[in-house]
Parts: structure tokens; sequence; C-alpha cells
């Protein structure tokens, strides 16, 4: 899996990593129990801050997606019981949606966008 | 053969390597041509292949004229000149080279613009690949290596120094594949197999080029016992360098041109949807210049070398040392080198020593040490250059003759010499021209 990094986006690197490694997940690019570098080498491979591969790690860990071991480093994690989104999630959606609305898109066009993307997301 | 045209001879090559090398970067690989990135169907646009064979064309003229360059140096230059018209003809070399390289870099970077072929920069950098396991080459490699590099200590006990140095050395290549080794995915696109095999190639021709360094170390070690061991070592140390050099950079192009020739073929179909473009971070295609990237050490573009990111301090400091060393210090090695061989070899007695000096150097016999000292209208055969410099003009240093071991000052062209033994068995040969050998010795013997 690639990770693309935008140093000319508003949005910060460690987020950047975070996203993807979520969608890598979502998308199946990323299979549960796969190892994802070390934070040096996260760092060594994307030219970046090792601050930076490890505070995008710690949201992951904190957002169950990875599980960091000593020996093992970073592993994706098994996806146990569906928790549901989470506030945050509801939050952005809601916002997301919202914009779409302010777009020009009504319900339907906004619904039919969501689910192209949803199965784009299942690969 | 003249001493000029030999080393000529030996250097002016380095021209044909470059423009075999420049010449390899017309053909697509990583999706790059001279320095810029373009997308699959970019490879066939008429005016993109016209400019790669104008810049062919154009290193073939420039390594042609170098040629006919060193060719008009190594008849029309002497011996005194030979070091600083050698410096100046490789600094021309490099400077000409990267001016080329530059204006076409820029031209096809111009005709990607006007097709609207240029991508938005993202860095790509794989979160998959970089665990992926390469076998290394066994430490027994290096040691083996350093063994026979060391082996001459036993037999030389004299120059003991200089064999360990070279054993140290073969097993400092096995600390640099081990600790300077760069574990950075090759990237080109998103085919994560493609990344894969071109790391692995990388990773591979890597630790051939440190197995390879430490062989050479063992054979640089041999070459320095040969040289003083056989009866016409001189002869031989000269033919061995020439040869290890010779194979040296068979060896290392051999294994660029490989690498090359692997990314080609494993990238020949990249290029379409998402691929790597960097063109923005590389000046004239050459430097890389990413004040956003944390790494001062980078995979260069194709083939298996590294460069150095100049928007870091420790990348700046690389550049600025480099440049110096190329661009000041070789010269200005051309001209010391100059100046040592023009310079006199007086003979003189100074507060009860006898003093040979030249240049920078000083060898100080005190009278009361000397044993016997006898004027020579002959010079002893020389079989071989322990240490030293050793010129048309001026032999100075350590000296293998046919008398043993010497330390020589003397230009060896016109006598009378001066051979001077000292109480403990050191022998000295000095003078020669108007270094004045017979008053000295007039002056010892009183």
């Amino acid at each position: 899996m690639l990770l693309k990094l935008d140093f000319g986006s508003d949005q910060p690197i460690y987020m950047q990593i975070r996203n993807q490694i979520v969608l890598g997940i979502a998308g199946g690019a990323l299979a549960a129990g796969d190892r994802l570098p070390t934070i040096r080498a996260l760092a060594e491979e994307c030219g970046i801050n090792m601050m930076t591969a490890s505070k995008a790690y710690q949201l992951l860990r904190q957002e169950g997606y990875i599980t960091t071991d000593r020996r093992l480093g970073a592993v994706v994690a098994e996806r146990t019981e569906p928790a549901g989104p989470s506030r945050e999630t509801v939050e952005g959606l809601r916002l997301r949606l919202g914009e779409l609305r302010l777009a020009g898109l009504d319900v339907d066009a906004a619904l039919r966008l969501c689910r192209e993307l949803y199965e784009e997301g299942e690969g | 053969m003249n001493m000029t045209v030999f080393v000529w001879l030996v250097c002016a090559p380095v021209a044909v390597l470059q423009c075999v090398i420049n010449c390899n970067e017309t053909k697509f690989k990583k999706n790059l041509a001279v320095g810029v990135t373009f997308p699959l169907k970019g490879r066939a646009d008429p005016e993109v292949q016209r400019l790669l064979q104008g810049f062919r064309r154009a290193q073939i003229v420039l390594c042609l004229g170098m040629l006919a360059l060193a060719a008009l140096c190594a008849v029309l230059l002497g011996e005194g000149t030979m070091l600083l018209a050698l410096c100046l003809w490789v600094d021309l070399l490099m400077a000409a080279q990267f001016v080329v390289y530059a204006r076409y870099n820029g031209r096809l970077k111009a005709v990607k613009r006007e097709r609207g072929w240029t991508v938005p920069a993202v860095r790509a950098a794989s979160v998959s690949v970089p665990a992926a396991p390469v076998k290394r080459p066994s430490v027994w490699w290096f040691i083996a290596a350093a063994a026979v590099a060391a082996v001459p200590a036993a037999l030389d006990r004299e120059l003991w120094y200089a064999y360990l140095l070279e054993a140290v050395m073969a097993l400092g290549c096995w600390a640099g594949s081990k600790y300077l080794y760069r574990n950075r995915a090759e990237t080109v696109d998103e085919n994560d197999a493609v990344t894969a095999a071109l790391t692995r190639v990388r990773r591979r021709a890597w630790d051939r080029v440190w197995v390879l360094c430490a062989w050479m170390m063992a054979a640089v070690s041999i070459g320095i016992w040969l040289s003083t061991a056989l009866p016409a070592g001189g002869g031989a140390m000269v033919w061995l360098t020439v040869v290890l050099a010779l194979a040296v950079c068979a060896a290392a192009i051999a294994l660029e041109l490989r690498v090359r020739r692997v990314q080609e073929k494993l990238t020949a179909s990249s290029g379409e949807g998402f691929y790597v473009d960097e063109d923005d971070k590389w000046l004239w295609g050459q430097v890389y210049y990413d004040p956003d990237d944390s790494r001062t050490i980078v995979n260069a573009r194709t083939g298996v070398n590294s460069t150095v990111n100049l928007a870091r301090p420790g990348g700046k400091a690389v550049a600025v040392l480099t440049l110096a060393l190329l661009f000041v210090a070789l010269p200005l090695l051309g001209v010391y080198v100059d100046m040592m061989s023009a310079a006199p070899l007086p003979l003189k007695i100074e507060d009860g020593a006898l003093v040979a000096a030249n240049y920078g150097t000083r060898y100080e016999m005190p009278l009361d040490e000397i044993a016997d000292a006898e004027l020579l209208d002959a010079l002893p055969a020389i079989t071989a250059r322990v240490w030293g410099v050793g010129m048309d003009s001026l032999l100075k240093g350590t000296f293998q003759t046919q008398w043993g071991r010497a330390t020589l000052c003397l230009d060896p062209r016109t006598g009378p010499w001066l051979k001077v033994t000292m109480d403990d068995g050191r022998l000295y040969l000095l003078g020669g021209g108007d270094a004045g050998a017979e008053s000295v010795l007039a002056q010892i013997k009183q």
C-alpha cells in the first residue's frame, strides 16, 4: 500500500497518514495482522520527522486500528465487534452532508455519491 | 611508454564512461528520461524522442571533444604540468556534462508542461515494502577479504601498518554494508510487486558494492606487498594498479548498467494512473532540493547511486566539500605537484647535519652518524616506489633499489648523486643536477 503525502495541504501530515491507513484497512489493502513499518522506518520512508510518524501511530492505536508491540512493531488490529461510528465520525459526516447540500445535491444524489464511495472503499 | 601519454591513456576513458552512462539516461526507466518524469503515452511523443536523440548526440560530441583535448594535452604538455592539466580536464568534463544535461532536462520539462503532463507533487511512500526481507551477504566474505589483506603483514614487517590498514578497511566495508545501508523502498507507482522488486534489486546491488570494495582492499594490500617483494615490483605495481582500477571500474559500470536494465524492464509498462513525479524537487534534473524532506541522503533517481538533499544542512556541507575538492583542491594539487617537480634539490651542511630539501620535505642526516659517503655517476636500478613521489624529474621518498630499500631525494636525469650510508645501515641517495653533491661530499670528508 502506498501513502501519498501532500506537503502543500492544510491537513497535517500525521493526519494524512492516519486517514490513508484507515482507508487502506477499510478497502482491504491492509488486512488484520499485517505488519506496518516501525516508526523509524516509516519516518525514513516518508522523509518526515519521527515525532510525526509516532503521532500518526499513536492516533491509530487509540482508535483501535493498530496495535503496537515492542518486538513486532505496528500491526493492523483484528476488528472485533463493530462498535458503530464514533461521535467524531458522525459529526464529520453531518458536516460533509451539509456541504453536499450546499453544493446543490439533493438527498438522492448525496446518497448515490455515498454509495459509490462506500463501494469504492470496499475494493 | 612515455609517462604522460600513459597517464592520459588510463584517465581519458572516463569521458567514454560518462558518455555511456549519460546516453543510458535516454532509455525510460522508472518513467524517467534525462531526469524528467513522463507518463507512458509521453514516451513515444515525437518531440520527446527528438530531444532524447539530440541529448545522445550532444553526449557523443562532448565525449569526442574531451578525448581530442586529452590527446592534445598528452602530446603537447610535459610531465611537470600533466597533473594540473589532468585535474582541469576532469573539472571541465564534469562541468560540461552538467550543463548539457541541465539544458536538455529544461527542454524536456518544457515539452512536458506544454502537453499538460505535469501532475500534482505528492510524496509517495510504501508502507508494505520496507519490511520485506532481503538476504544479506555473509560476514565471512568480509572476514576472508580482511584476512587476505592482512597476510602480507606477516611477510613484510616493515610495512605491516599499511597491510593492516587495508584489512581494517575491508572490515569497514562490512560495517558500511550493515550500518550505512539505505533501507528505503524504490516507489514508482501503486504496484507493490514492482516496488518490492526494484527495492530488492537496489539492496542487492549495494551489498555487492560493499563486498567488491572489501576485496579491492585485499587486492591493494597484495599489490603493495608484490611491489616490494618482486624484483621488478615497481612495474608490477603500476600494472597491478591499472588492472585493478580498470577491473573495479568495469565491475562498477556493469553493476550500474545491470541495475538500470532491470529498472527499465520492471517499469516498462508503468506511467498510467498514479505514478511518482518528483521533477519539481530535482533542480536541473540532477540536484535534489526538498525542504519538506527530513532525509539528508536520498536514492539517486535511477541506477544504484545515492545523493544528498541540498535543503538539509548535512547535504549542503557535503555539496560544498565535494565542490571544493573538485574545483579548488584538485587544481591546487596540480599546481603543488607542478611546483614541487620544478623546485631545486639543494644539498647543504647545516648545524652539523647534511640536509636535503625539496618543497615541503626535508631530510636531515647528522654528520656524526654518517658511516660512509660517496659520489655516484650512475644510479642503481630502482625497482619499486614504496612511498613518495616518482616523476621523470624527481624521485622523493622510500624506494626499493638493487642495493635494498633507500630514501631518495634526487633528480634522476643528471648526476652526480650522493650516496650516504648511515651507522644504522639506512641508505640515502641524494642530489643530481646542480645540487652541489661534489662540494657537499668534500665538506663531509673534512
